[in-house]
């Protein structure tokens, strides 16, 4: 997905890491990361992940507000939306959010568009100035700092979750758990195997560690995706699959 | 056509429908269209065949008047989605025109396309205007001697408004008039003779407004054209000029808010008029021009009959563009009366919005005494049929900031109903004694085209969803129908193939007045709408969106 | 000038292996079943041509490793028993490889050209 639409996460990651304060937790994955913060669906295949909210680095901030309704005005956001009722675009301060209410979500849409209308503002207004027109957006709509999210797992339930909650679940079968795709080979008893890759690399966590992470470059032609986890996410994963004897 | 003739009269002379015996009119048959958003449309006839252009996504749909309107085909353009983002006032279509075996009608996306009135196929698409400018289309064209006159919409995001003819046959364009700018550009030469001498200059199209804000400077052409085979003249009105806030172009900004007679040949213009110079409240001059031959002081005149957004009902001399008359059909205080004199409204200066300051009380309110709905002629009782607006407004002028593909438009505006409190009227106008003969008041504004019949019944719809028979002459309520959804559209009168005389109108609410329906919008935000929804926040009480063809008979 | 400088290479990569003390050829062996070409180019070794990782060539050359510390045996060692103790945020796994093979991983890694 984030190659589809890299220079939006390229830039939207990059303004993350760059705009956050210490005081407010943000999700913020080096560019190229699966990116997990915004859906615009509550429906996901595969089993349902808490979903790790992007925050607005400026959300609820006084003088982010007075600016961001300064440049809903200047920048013709009233023109469509009118004072939040709305006209031409749909009303901002009722509880009907077609793409979504997270910060995220009002970030992607103005950055984005969307097909009914919505005019894309990407590359034509910087994220700090999107973030404090998100940052209105949301006061006038009454919307308080999203929940925190729900306190990763610890231990082999850590890396279990990564399998579940991420591509892993796409292809593989571990019985069990929810996993039960048969694209790719059945990793239930993967602990036991001499072997991954289709017999070609010894099953060891440096050789696991690389083919999860880049296998065409140790299979040309595998149908296993790149699959770039942040490192505790590997770390947990290969703890995790350690323990499928 | 939409407008049933060039005069514009939308008169049937059908009787066979009646002021005795409408009592007893039924529902024939009914076609939902699939579609929801605001129906405007006038259903066109054609043989035995009804044609219909939904709004967004503007289907053409053919229905068989020999089979209860079973559909023959349908016509899905390929169109912009986005363009939904730059429409200011709900996604509507006005109708289409029948020419040689052929449909024709504009896309929201600003194309114009002919489908095969017999088949269904595509015969040709021309792109007329670019939704990154803010252009749309909304109007129904017509044709005249093989060419099919259009405008855009775009006043609320600074377009160029501009009157193109279309080949009707291979569909690339003709000639193009833009309403600002230059006179090579707005095709004013030799022949161009406007009747009062503050219109009569070179490029007064550039001069009158601020450096190149001409080339932002609105003017569109959505509204209705007239044309006079006779006399060889079309007759389009201009939109308002933009932005809304006057204080951001200084000038008569010609030649918005104004009326056009020109040649349909070459679209050169031969007389110009502008109800609105200078236009402060949004009052777009492209209201039907009713094509009538008058007695006025002892002659026989050739006119037209204009009701107006600025609260007159204006009468011209249609060769020469001079007024022989105009009188308020509404409580207006932005002016306080006409100067027949010197042919212009006399502004009520105290009244003026702009920059930083709010005005209050603004009678009639942006959408005017009356809006782009339609008003229908009778020869046989004399009068012009209005329905109208009874609204009132308080303005206020805001930095506008030209962005293109965003609207333009420095204001923030609350509607609220006028004298009375009701806020819509029907009202029957004679335009020789100047004055109402009778009027009927409306709970919300009149949104809906009327047709007068020489059954001397006048019909129209109401957004609360009632289809009226009202009697043309005492204005006495004979017949009505409770629809599933508010009307907004244009009723027509048909002979079907049975012989028997058939009333359609569509429902669907929606339009400017109805998007706090159409569009789902807060009644909190009493700007919303370019605060139209300050005044109809009780409209969703009344009706949801909806959109249906309804066809009328007696049994 | 030049040969001087090459000298010194050279007697750098031998006194870096020798102080790591172990044997480069078992290391070899063990770099191969631990899976370092996986991720790591490494030259000579069968099948190491990983790209997630930087290239192994030359180690001995470089004054400093994993980004963050002196190019020493010890780091070396240390480094590749327990990656995150030397860099919290590394993507390098721990393989729990003893003292004895991460000595001899070292000593096989210092003598690549």
């Amino acid at each position: 997905m984030c190659s589809r639409f890299h220079n939006v996460c390229g830039l939207f990651w990059t303004l993350i890491v760059c705009g956050c304060s210490p005081a407010v937790p943000v999700a913020v994955p080096p560019p190229g990361h699966l990116v997990q913060g915004i859906r615009q669906s509550t429906l996901q295949p595969g089993p349902p992940s808490p979903v790790r909210l992007v925050r607005n680095p400026v959300e609820g901030d006084a003088e982010a507000i007075e600016t961001g309704k300064r440049l809903f005005g200047q920048f013709n956001c009233a023109g469509c939306h009118a004072g939040g009722g709305g006209a031409i675009g749909p009303a901002l301060i009722d509880d009907q959010w077609i793409y979504g209410s997270g910060a995220g979500n009002i970030f992607s849409t103005i950055i984005e568009g969307r097909p009914q209308g919505m005019p894309a503002f990407g590359g034509r207004i910087s994220e700090d100035q999107t973030w404090r027109i998100v940052a209105f957006v949301r006061s006038i709509a009454n919307l308080t700092e999203d929940p925190a999210p729900s306190p990763p797992a610890s231990g082999t339930e850590k890396g279990k979750a990564v399998f579940l909650h991420g591509p892993c679940v796409m292809c593989h079968t571990i019985r069990g758990t929810p996993a039960g795709s048969r694209v790719g080979p059945d990793l239930t008893h993967f602990a036991s195997r001499k072997t991954i890759a289709a017999g070609t690399l010894p099953n060891t966590r440096g050789h696991l560690a690389g083919w999860i992470l880049n296998p065409q470059n140790l299979k040309p032609g595998t149908q296993m995706p790149a699959t770039l986890l942040e490192s505790q996410d590997l770390h947990a994963l290969l703890d995790y699959l350690e323990t499928l004897k | 056509m939409a407008s049933k003739d060039y005069a514009n009269n939308r008169f049937s002379g059908m009787d066979q429908i009646n002021a005795g015996n409408v009592r007893n009119l039924k529902l024939a048959w009914s076609f939902t269209t699939g579609v929801l958003r605001g129906h405007e449309g006038a259903p066109l006839v054609v043989g035995d065949t009804m044609y219909f252009v939904t709004p967004y996504p503007n289907i053409l749909y053919a229905l068989d008047l020999k089979n209860q309107g079973a559909k023959k085909w349908e016509y899905k353009p390929k169109l912009q989605s986005a363009a939904q983002g730059v429409a200011c006032c709900d996604v509507v279509n006005r109708g289409a025109v029948y020419w040689e075996g052929k449909i024709i009608y504009n896309t929201l996306d600003a194309q114009m396309v002919a489908v095969d009135a017999a088949s269904g196929k595509e015969l040709w698409k021309t792109k007329l205007g670019d939704i990154n400018q803010g252009e749309t289309m909304t109007m129904a064209p017509i044709v005249v001697k093989g060419k099919v006159l259009a405008g855009n919409s775009g006043g609320e995001f600074g377009v160029r408004g501009w009157i193109t003819a279309v080949d009707a046959a291979k569909g690339n364009i003709a000639w193009r008039a833009y309403n600002t700018g230059p006179d090579a550009d707005v095709l004013i030469g030799p022949r161009f003779k406007p009747f009062y001498a503050r219109d009569r200059g070179k490029d007064l199209g550039v001069s009158t407004w601020p450096a190149d804000h001409w080339k932002i400077g609105g003017g569109s052409v959505w509204g209705w054209i007239s044309y006079d085979p006779e006399l060889n003249l079309i007759y389009h009105g201009t939109g308002n000029p933009g932005p809304w806030n006057p204080d951001l172009r200084p000038g008569d900004n010609k030649w918005t808010a104004g009326i056009f007679a020109r040649d349909p040949d070459n679209g050169e213009a031969i007389w110009a008029y502008q109800w609105s110079p200078h236009d402060l409240y949004d009052y777009d001059g492209i209201n039907e021009n009713v094509l009538l031959d008058l007695p006025i002081k002892g002659q026989t005149r050739k006119v037209l009959v204009r009701p107006e957004r600025n609260g007159y009902v204006y009468v011209l001399d249609r060769q020469t563009g001079e007024v022989l008359s105009a009188d308020k059909y509404v409580h207006v205080t932005t002016s306080t009366g006409f100067d027949l004199k010197n042919g212009l409204v006399l502004e009520d200066k105290s009244k003026t919005p702009g920059l930083g300051r709010t005005s209050r009380n603004l009678c009639p309110s942006a959408p005017g005494g009356k809006d782009w709905q339609p008003s229908s002629w009778s020869p046989r009782t004399r009068l012009l049929y209005i329905p109208h607006n009874n609204l009132c407004m308080d303005m206020e002028g805001l930095e506008a900031n030209y962005i293109a593909g965003t609207p333009y438009v420095g204001a923030s505006v609350k509607m609220y109903p006028g004298p009375g409190g009701h806020r819509g009227e029907f009202s029957a106008w004679d335009p020789v004694r100047q004055q109402k003969a009778w009027s009927i008041k409306e709970k919300f504004p009149a949104w809906s085209g009327a047709l007068a019949t020489a059954g001397d019944v006048v019909f129209y719809g109401t957004m609360d969803r009632n289809f009226k028979a009202v009697d043309a002459r005492s204005g006495e309520l004979l017949w009505q129908f409770r629809t599933g959804s508010g009307i907004i559209g244009q009723p027509i009168s048909f002979r079907g193939p049975d012989g028997k005389q058939y009333i359609a109108i569509a429902d669907g609410v929606g339009g400017w007045a109805g998007a706090i329906v159409a569009g789902g919008l807060d009644p909190r935000d009493e700007t919303s709408a370019l605060g139209f929804v300050g005044a109809m926040k009780d409209l969703p009480a009344h009706t949801n969106q909806g959109g249906a063809l309804y066809v009328f008979a007696l049994p | 000038m030049r040969t001087i400088l090459l000298l010194t290479l050279a007697s750098l990569s031998l006194v870096l292996a020798s102080g790591a003390g172990g044997q480069a050829e078992r290391g070899k062996q063990l770099a191969g079943w631990y899976g370092c070409g996986s991720c790591h180019e490494i030259p000579g070794l069968r099948g190491a041509t990983g790209q997630v990782a930087p290239p192994l060539r030359r180690i001995a050359r470089r004054a400093y490793i994993t980004g963050s510390v002196p190019n020493t045996p010890t780091n070396l060692i240390r480094w590749i028993r327990a990656p995150r103790t030397v860099d919290a945020r590394t993507i390098m796994p721990d393989m729990k490889i003893s003292e004895r093979d991460a000595t001899d991983i070292a000593a096989f890694l210092y003598k690549l050209d």
